[in-house]
């Protein structure tokens, strides 16, 4: 395989986990928004920061409020985070792999791309935001059901995998963080309201009832845990950690990335969220960003940069 | 209301599949008798069939309009062309011999131009070419051939001679589309094949990738031969991509390979750097190696050229090679069969005056009304003025560059070109086509059974480029 193609096909797999995972952010988010009392208001800046995006952000808009968020994340083509830039980049990834993919899957993303097209803007105002983002979801989990179902398990199959993944663990230390991080701020709520806001962060995650199921009280330590050590949530960073592996298993020259992993692992399994303060969880998830670079750059380095 | 070949009318035009109102050509018979005992509505569901296989194939064309590259459905016209076994053979043999002839034409000129010094063609025309590499000169390609892969655009005058109208010696495109024609034809015309024998396509990829094997400069391993397409922007992407799918092998751009210290060129894999034997490439020479041709090339591969001299890596077709694909050389190519061959040439030219001849200029700046003139090195239907059809002011335009750059014109007779049955807005009428088969040189010889039909959808025209309105045809070879 081609370094150049299977360079392609990860970010491929990144771009759509990023334009999904962003969507279900901002849907979850808002939705809190809602119960909030009208005392405390929604911290716009929190999203920013979870896209890592601030200085972009600051150069391009003058003010921070829900409109201008919202525009940066959804629709703006500078903002390369933006749901509609993940989408449009992903879709430029498959134009130029085409032919190793299913033609279904380009008509899927083509028909994604230009439903971005026609719809980012106007879901930049509350009324259509939700019926935007849920389409945007379904139709990348239909790209995710069309590979799953149609792909042979082989080197093309290992690099989508490993930029799912990746980007899944990506996204869900940054949204762990920021909740983290804000909730914990907010010194006039009441704890049952915090309990209520860590809800509809495992639901960002898409976490909700396989969470439940577990038969766990919901709090910030064990929406927490579960995010990080669950071994059987597709969407829990060891989960996916152990989904990486199984791919690097398979390819050749492995060693460094899988070295990198198994010890990104071990710091994974080694965060004990109930003996640790709030702040000092924060440390630990941004740390661990910084870490899943360095994977990733293993990555690249060994597949990509021949 | 089902076709009524008797008020078909192809008129003064020699037509592939109607001699004469209500008579088909004998090859044709079957073809339009079951044409014949559809209704129009039955038709129309074919044409529709044909349409949605195109679509759903993903077969498609790229044009670059208003900055935006566009990927449009392949034009197709269902209704195929006809050709007889009997006479695809003999004009099978004629192409086998053009392209044997040119090949030592081309390494003629690359050592010692015997051609020049006995004085059958003048030197000033290579001197003056803007496709002969000084870098070339010397190198011997394997088995001497220089074009391995070789498109020939045929056409028919109203008299029923076939002859060569150009050969494309440089990338050549097309052929994906002749086996796809092939394809949507199984889909909705499926029926025919059981009566017909009609000879099949299909076996194209197969035999260009011994072509491009017959190349490896390694005989003890098996060679790895890989397509070199400047990108997704190109126009032929889509069969570039065909291609390589279809041979099973990888579909490369420059920046995938790289030449080494040890002059082999290596591309970049997952599993690190493996060693590349034969490029068949789709970027022209001059974009091909940055140290050899253009600096400025991004789409290339830096000493690309250097590996080819020293024999570590087959290219197809070899640089150079396009000297051949000249509208002036192509003037010579009867003589040039002759001096290498010592044979008549099977198939004809089309009668063509050059403009370089002082005589003849003044004969085609005469008659601009009545000649197809055309630039030497320009293809794809540009750099061209129908005489017949240009407007007073677009021939004062051509006449002035003949004037100033005699040597890179040359004007031939406009031919009325053959027509084809073709169905136009549900009626069915005569439009005009050419055929170009692809020829395939290394060890062996191969043609394509047939070629790619083009045809000119617009009543009247004699342009069958699809960037130019064109569509295409399944060509029938049948015993």
């Amino acid at each position: 395989m081609l370094s150049r193609v299977a360079h392609q096909v990860y970010w491929l797999a990144r771009f759509l986990e990023r334009a999904e995972d962003s969507a279900r952010m901002l849907n979850a988010y808002c939705y809190v928004g809602l119960d909030l009392p009208k005392s405390v208001r929604l911290q716009w800046l929190d999203l920013i920061h979870i896209t890592g995006n601030w200085a972009l952000f600051e150069s391009r808009y003058k003010r921070l409020d829900e409109r201008n968020v919202m525009n940066f994340l959804l629709a703006d083509p500078r903002n390369p985070g933006s749901v509609m830039s993940s989408i449009s980049s992903a879709r430029e990834n498959l134009r130029t792999t085409r032919e190793i993919f299913p033609s279904e899957i380009w008509e899927t993303l083509n028909n994604l791309y230009h439903y971005s097209v026609d719809n980012s803007e106007s879901a930049i105002g509350r009324r259509k935001r939700y019926d935007f983002l849920s389409e945007v979801i379904y139709e990348c989990q239909l790209i995710y059901g069309i590979l799953s179902g149609s792909m042979s398990r082989d080197a093309v199959f290992r690099f989508l995998t490993l930029g799912f993944n990746l980007e899944r663990i990506d996204m869900t230390t940054r949204i762990l963080d920021v909740g983290a991080a804000t909730i914990n701020a907010q010194s006039e709520i009441s704890d049952r309201l915090k309990d209520a806001l860590w809800l509809s962060i495992v639901k960002a995650v898409n976490a909700e009832q396989m969470f439940r199921r577990r038969r766990l009280a919901v709090s910030a330590e064990t929406a927490i845990a579960f995010m990080l050590h669950d071994e059987h949530f597709p969407r829990a960073i060891s989960r996916c950690l152990e989904a990486m592996n199984t791919s690097m298993r398979a390819l050749p020259r492995r060693k460094g990335p899988r070295v990198a992993l198994q010890r990104f692992h071990k710091e994974v399994d080694s965060i004990e969220v109930d003996e640790l303060f709030t702040s000092e969880i924060t440390e630990k998830l941004d740390w661990l960003q910084l870490e899943l670079a360095g994977v990733h750059e293993r990555i690249a380095n060994t597949w990509f940069r021949v | 209301m089902s076709v009524d070949w008797k008020r078909y009318n192809p008129k003064g035009n020699y037509d592939e599949l109607i001699s004469s109102p209500g008579h088909p050509r004998a090859a044709a018979r079957q073809l339009a008798s079951y044409l014949r005992s559809l209704s129009d509505e039955e038709l129309e569901e074919q044409r529709l069939a044909a349409e949605l296989a195109i679509v759903s194939m993903g077969i498609t064309f790229t044009v670059y309009t208003e900055g935006q590259n566009i990927d449009r459905a392949w034009p197709f016209d269902i209704i195929p062309r006809v050709i007889s076994n009997r006479e695809w053979t003999r004009i099978a043999k004629g192409l086998e011999q053009r392209l044997q002839a040119l090949n030592l034409f081309i390494d003629d000129l690359y050592h010692d131009q015997k051609i020049i010094r006995d004085g059958i063609l003048p030197g000033e025309l290579i001197k003056n070419s803007a496709n002969f590499r000084k870098t070339c000169i010397g190198i011997r390609p394997p088995y001497g051939v220089w074009a391995n892969i070789c498109g020939s655009d045929l056409v028919r005058d109203e008299k029923g001679t076939v002859y060569v109208l150009e050969d494309n010696l440089r990338i050549p495109s097309g052929v994906s589309y002749m086996i796809e024609n092939r394809a949507v034809t199984k889909r909705v015309l499926s029926e025919l094949f059981e009566n017909y024998s009609i000879l099949p396509v299909d076996d194209y990829p197969a035999r260009l990738y011994e072509t491009l094997a017959a190349l490896s400069p390694r005989k003890d391993v098996a060679p790895v031969v890989v397509v070199l397409t400047p990108g997704i922007y190109n126009s032929a992407y889509f069969e570039h991509a065909f291609l390589a799918q279809h041979m099973g092998v990888e579909l490369v751009q420059g920046s995938d390979l790289v030449v080494d210290d040890d002059d082999c060129v290596y591309m970049r894999t997952i599993d690190g750097l493996e060693r590349v034997d034969v490029i068949y490439r789709r970027v022209d020479d001059l974009f091909l190696d940055p140290e050899a041709f253009n600096p400025e090339s991004a789409l290339g591969v830096r000493g690309l050229i250097r590996a080819w001299r020293a024999g570590n890596v087959g290219i197809a077709n070899a640089p150079g090679c396009g000297v051949a694909d000249d509208k002036v050389i192509y003037s010579y190519v009867p003589e040039i069969i002759r001096y290498y061959l010592d044979q008549d040439a099977e198939i004809p030219n089309v009668p063509t005056y050059r403009c370089v001849d002082k005589k003849s200029r003044k004969y085609v700046l005469a008659n601009l009304n009545k000649l197809v003139v055309k630039a030497a090195n320009e293809s794809g239907g540009y750099g061209m003025l129908v005489g017949p059809f240009a407007s007073k002011a677009e021939r004062a335009r051509f006449a002035g560059y003949v004037e100033k750059n005699p040597r890179n014109y040359i004007a031939q007779p406009t031919l009325t070109l053959s027509t084809v049955p073709t169905i136009c807005d549900g009626v069915i009428e005569p439009r005009h086509v050419d055929l170009r088969p692809f020829i395939l040189q290394a060890q062996n010889t191969f043609v394509t059974t047939g070629g790619l039909t083009r045809v000119a959808l617009r009543k009247g025209s004699l342009v069958v480029n699809s960037s130019q309105g064109g569509g295409s045809k399944d060509t029938w070879i049948v015993d």
